[in-house]
């Protein structure tokens, strides 16, 4: 994983042919936030631990959805390598809920279907919901068990190296190998909200 | 409550905290026990969603929320251990409180929900019972002030919120209260909220090992002897990543606990049982801030 070159500042006009003027109203409705005080004064991705490897940033992610650049903004990595850890929302002086934005953002980018920017991120996500509608509650060792059958292949250390932590881990006993459950009934209360469009891929 | 405690509530484990983390849950349970603390784990508790559930379907939290506030009686808060699991609450409880169309959908499926009810942090309320015990003079059996141990305190993320869900008497220096409490050295240094890179330690091994890096590498350069965090994941990311890494500083990862328990009287010595979990070897350290009896 190499930092990822900034797509914001390139030397080719933005086309605006597609430009939704509306999306940064929808967003704001949705997260609660407005989008339209940012001022892409750039604190948050300055705070942002992921920046480096994202391709636009969080500011850049606000700026393309002003002007409506939806496609950019629902396809990019940025919105995928988000870990959702509030740092921009704490210096924010607007106070913009950005890291709510990004999770708005990526519900739109699986319900309208676009390529997302960063697969086996997903695939973690989806690994982890899976565990919980099974069990009601996650399980660390199954979660890492079904990852790396997802996303097999991509990236030999990944692999190797963690294959080798986690039974460490597990033979430390630091990590259980049974999960801890909840029953019956509980389970299809649960199962009632762990839904939406990541369950249907 | 019976009078042999200070405080009852319900307690949230979590689920990184009830499949693991024997380390930190051993002594908490001796931290509640000796400062008279009963906590009652929610029957049936849920997932809170953790990262994965806000990742994909901003509901999600907030479902998951609201079955778990069916499950508490009104009025009684509740204990949670994970500032991370706290963070989903909070969101969880915000949208029950501000949207009633959200709460009555959500009531339809759970029955009723105690979304009014307190929620805190567990080191929120070791700073509330240690510093009430002060003010009365009371003295806990066997009080060891752990002095001589040099402490980065590291939050993580665990003490950002967006604004909405900033607690109003929000203090970001509560768990450096805590360390100087019982006796322990604070260090100033550049990363207490750094995050930790959570769930991309799993996917992407080497991003984790340069942000995690970056933290120790601080509180080493800050005079530190040792972290210490109320995040299990945390602790598990900054020593799985250090040790991955092949950087040797020998920064072992407390949990906030650990150190709890110790001022509250228990022997370094006897509790191989805590010691054994770290991937990064506390025992030096203690060894030098001459809390092990040899
Ligand atoms: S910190 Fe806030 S105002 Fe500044 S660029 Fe980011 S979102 Fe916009
Ligand atoms: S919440 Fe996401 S965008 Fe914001 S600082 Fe954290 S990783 Fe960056």
């Amino acid at each position: 994983m190499y930092p990822e070159t900034k797509k914001l500042s390139t030397r080719q006009p933005v086309n605006m042919d597609q430009s939704d003027l509306g999306f940064a109203k929808k967003i704001g409705e949705v997260a609660g936030t407005d989008l339209n005080a940012c001022l892409t004064c750039m604190s948050c991705s300055g705070g942002c631990p992921m920046y480096t490897y994202m391709d636009y940033g969080p500011h850049g992610i606000m700026r393309l959805s002003v002007l409506g650049l939806k496609k950019e903004a629902l396809s990019s990595s940025t919105i995928w390598r988000c870990v959702g850890c509030h740092s921009c929302a704490a210096v924010c002086p607007m106070a913009i809920d950005i890291a709510g934005v990004m999770d708005y953002l990526r519900g739109e980018c699986l319900h309208e279907k676009v390529k997302p920017g960063d697969r086996p991120i997903l695939e973690f996500h989806r690994a982890f919901l899976w565990s919980v509608r099974r069990h009601g509650r996650c399980h660390k060792v199954e979660l890492m068990g079904h990852h790396k059958l997802l996303t097999l292949g991509s990236g030999p250390k990944a692999w190797f190296q963690d294959a080798y932590l986690g039974i460490r881990m597990i033979l430390k006993g630091k990590l259980h190998l049974m999960p801890s459950r909840i029953m019956a009934r509980g389970l299809s209360q649960v199962r009632k909200t762990v839904v939406g469009d990541w369950l249907h891929m | 409550m019976s009078e042999d405690y200070v405080y009852e509530a319900f307690y949230y484990p979590g689920c990184t905290m009830a499949t693991g983390v024997d380390e930190s849950n051993r002594p908490m349970q001796i931290v509640l026990r000796k400062l008279k603390l009963k906590l009652n784990e929610i029957d049936e508790w849920n997932c809170c969603g953790s990262s994965s559930g806000h990742a994909v379907n901003h509901e999600i939290p907030v479902g998951m929320g609201a079955r778990n506030f069916s499950l508490i009686e009104k009025g009684v808060p509740v204990v949670i251990p994970c500032p991370s699991c706290y963070r989903n609450w909070a969101t969880a409880k915000h949208h029950l409180m501000t949207e009633p169309e959200t709460k009555q959908k959500y009531e339809k499926l759970y029955g009723q929900i105690h979304s009014d009810n307190e929620i805190l942090n567990i080191y929120d309320l070791y700073h509330k019972v240690l510093t009430e015990a002060k003010a009365k003079g009371h003295v806990y059996e066997g009080e060891t002030p752990l002095k001589g141990l040099k402490i980065a305190v590291y939050y993580g993320c665990g003490a950002m919120y967006p604004k909405v869900l900033r607690p109003t008497d929000q203090r970001r220096d509560t768990v450096e209260k805590v360390v100087r409490h019982i006796g322990a050295e604070t260090v100033m240094w550049p990363w207490p909220n750094r995050c930790c890179s959570a769930f991309v330690s799993a996917v992407y091994p080497e991003i984790a090992e340069e942000l995690v890096t970056q933290i120790v590498v601080g509180a080493f350069e800050s005079g530190a002897e040792a972290i210490v965090t109320t995040c299990a994941m945390c602790q598990m990311n900054l020593e799985m990543r250090i040790v991955s890494s092949g950087l040797q500083l020998g920064l072992p990862v407390f949990h906030l606990n650990q150190l709890m328990a110790l001022y509250l009287g228990e022997k370094a010595e006897e509790h191989n049982d805590w010691w054994k979990y770290h991937l990064v070897d506390p025992v030096p350290v203690l060894k030098k801030a001459g809390l092990w009896a040899a």
